[in-house]
This record gives structure tokens, C-alpha cells and sequence, in this order.
């Protein structure tokens, strides 16, 4: 298991390339995702996924949807016009911010 | 593996007894909760077992606090308070610079007007001031009549008490000085209580849409 603290800062990023490519998903559903994708590596807790979920929802960028499953109701959150385009935006910062982390972690000299 | 209803049922109670009441958190608490359950019934777990495992893992979100936005007087989960907290601060912020900013610049600078146009001014902001408190007073009747909760509802609560700015320039106050200058501390009070007034307004109206939303459907 990683350290966790290292992601923390990446969480709405995380999340908004999630619902980028899956089109529309529900709370555990992207807890579950994360995990698979990342081997176990990333566990994404609830008492941090549902508050970064709320303020993406409160700021605009997610729209929430409610579908019947089974015997309860499901939350399905989904990107709005401007999520899309905050998407775009945050994965350029955090390609950026890989970018000069890798030069600081590992530089390459020159001469 | 699904539950039965009658198992989702426990869930539920479980979730109202830790006052998870609020109408859309609570949904997908217990979607999320029953999917953690069956995930581990596929794992062989009893429903019992798999229950307390998965309360475990959540107890910590269920604690109750409070925040510095809101004061020690109204404590809820701590999903609750982040939820409310997030949705709250940028108001908190217009609040007390409503108040906080007028008092700071009227302190120091005097802006004078003829008695006449003070005697107007001083008429016509209270009459301003008494329609938010009508309007405000409609806000709390409705959402306590409501019987669907909503954090939308939780943090309205919260503010009730702002009602005081209202009452106080509206009913023993004055807008202007002995020197038909406007008065910082009541003009203060104006500002924060029409900013008060906009911010019940503002979350009424989320109330009502989230209402709306998740009653559109039901089991």
C-alpha cells in the first residue's frame, strides 16, 4: 500500500478522469474502479470520497442522476459542460505537475 | 448476492439512528453500505458478520461533530458537517465581510446626506429590511413544515439566528447619526442581514430542487 497522503491532492482529478471515460458512476462503484485499476495500491476512502464528490457537485462540474437498482435507490454523478472542460484543465496541471516532479526526483544533468 | 429488503431495512435504521437522515446523503450512504455488504456475503460472510465488518469501516464518518462555521450548537456526522462545510464557506465569507467591512469603513470615513434624503433613505431601508423579514420568517415555516430533511435544511437551521440582524436595526436601530451620517454598526447589521436573508433564499431554493430530485423516485 502506497502512501496514501501523496494521492490526496489528486482525489478530484482522479475522479473527473473517471467519470471522463466511464460516463456516469456511483460512489462505490468508483472506489471499486480506483482499486482495480491501481492494483490495490490506492484505497480511496468514503469519509474522502463523499466530500470531494459534494464539491465538485456544489462548484457545477458533476450532475447527480438517481436510478432504481434492485431494492434501492442509486446516486449516479456525471461530468456537466464545464466538468468536461475542467477535466481538461486539471489533467494538464497534473501532467505539469508529473512532469516537474520527475525532474526534481530523478534530473537529468547536462553539460 | 442482493439483500432482501428486509435486510436493507436494518441498514436503514441503523442509518437513522446515527441521524443520517438527510435525504440526499442518506441515499448513497445506503447504496454504498448494502453494496460493501454484499460484496462480502460473495466473500461467504453472513449478512450479521458482514454488517459489523462494514460498520467498522465506517464508524469513524458516522462521529458526531460540529464546526467552527456553523458553532458548537449544531453537530451532526461528520459526513454531514464536511457536506454543509463545503457548501457553506464561500457565504460565510460574504457574511461577515457584509458586516465586518461597512462597520470599518463608516468608522472612519462619515458620509453625510441632507436630513431630508436621511429621513427618505432611513425609510426606505427598513422598509427593505422588513420585507427580508417576512420573507425570512416564510423561509422558517417552510422548511420546518417540511418533512424531508436535507443538508440543505441542516445548514438553513444554522442561520435562523441571523434574524437577529434584522429585528435589531428594524425595531430599535437607526441607519443614520444625530448628523444624518450613516451609522457603521447599523449599517453593519443591514448588510449581514440581507446577506443572511440571501443565503436562506439561496439554500431554500437547493432544498426544494434536492427535494424535488430525489423524490422523483421511489421504491
Amino acid at each position: 500500500m502506497g502512501n496514501q497522503k501523496l494521492y490526496k491532492g489528486s482525489l478530484q482529478t482522479i475522479i473527473l478522469k473517471l467519470l471522463e471515460s466511464n460516463n456516469k458512476m456511483y460512489g462505490y462503484e468508483i472506489t471499486q474502479h480506483v482499486k482495480k485499476l491501481t492494483k490495490g495500491e490506492l484505497n480511496i476512502t468514503e469519509g474522502a470520497l463523499y466530500p470531494a464528490l459534494h464539491k465538485l457537485e456544489a462548484n457545477g462540474l458533476l450532475a447527480v442522476e438517481v436510478a432504481k437498482v434492485g431494492n434501492r435507490l442509486r446516486k449516479y454523478y456525471k461530468l456537466t459542460e464545464s466538468g468536461t472542460k475542467e477535466t481538461v484543465n486539471k489533467l494538464e496541471e497534473m501532467q505539469e505537475f508529473l512532469k516537474t516532479m520527475q525532474q526534481l526526483v530523478n534530473p537529468k544533468f547536462s553539460l | 448476492m442482493e439483500l432482501t429488503k428486509a435486510q436493507i431495512e436494518k441498514v436503514e435504521n441503523f442509518l437513522t439512528a446515527k441521524n443520517i437522515i438527510y435525504v440526499d446523503i442518506r441515499l448513497e450512504i445506503l447504496d454504498h453500505i448494502v453494496s460493501d455488504i454484499e460484496n462480502l456475503m460473495v466473500k461467504n460472510y453472513t449478512f450479521e458478520n458482514a454488517f459489523k465488518t462494514t460498520i467498522i469501516k465506517w464508524k469513524n464518518n458516522f462521529k458526531e461533530t460540529s464546526s467552527f462555521y456553523f458553532g458548537i450548537l449544531y453537530s451532526e456526522s461528520k459526513l454531514v458537517i464536511k457536506k454543509a462545510v463545503k457548501m457553506f464557506k464561500p457565504f460565510f465569507f460574504l457574511y461577515m465581510s457584509a458586516y465586518f467591512l461597512p462597520v470599518i469603513f463608516l468608522n472612519k470615513f462619515l458620509i453625510n446626506f441632507s436630513e431630508n434624503t436621511a429621513v427618505f433613505l432611513n425609510g426606505f431601508l427598513k422598509s427593505i429590511t422588513a420585507l427580508c423579514f417576512l420573507y425570512f420568517i416564510f423561509i422558517i415555516i417552510k422548511v420546518l413544515q417540511s418533512k424531508t430533511k436535507t443538508t440543505y435544511s441542516f445548514v438553513l437551521k444554522t442561520q435562523y439566528l441571523g434574524i437577529i440582524l434584522l429585528v435589531i436595526p428594524l425595531f430599535i436601530g437607526n441607519y443614520f447619526n444625530d448628523k444624518e451620517s450613516l451609522n457603521g454598526i447599523f449599517i453593519g447589521f443591514l448588510l449581514a442581514g440581507w446577506s443572511v436573508t440571501y443565503i436562506c433564499h439561496y439554500f431554500y431554493k437547493k432544498h426544494k430542487e434536492a427535494i424535488k430530485k430525489y423524490k422523483t423516485i421511489s421504491i
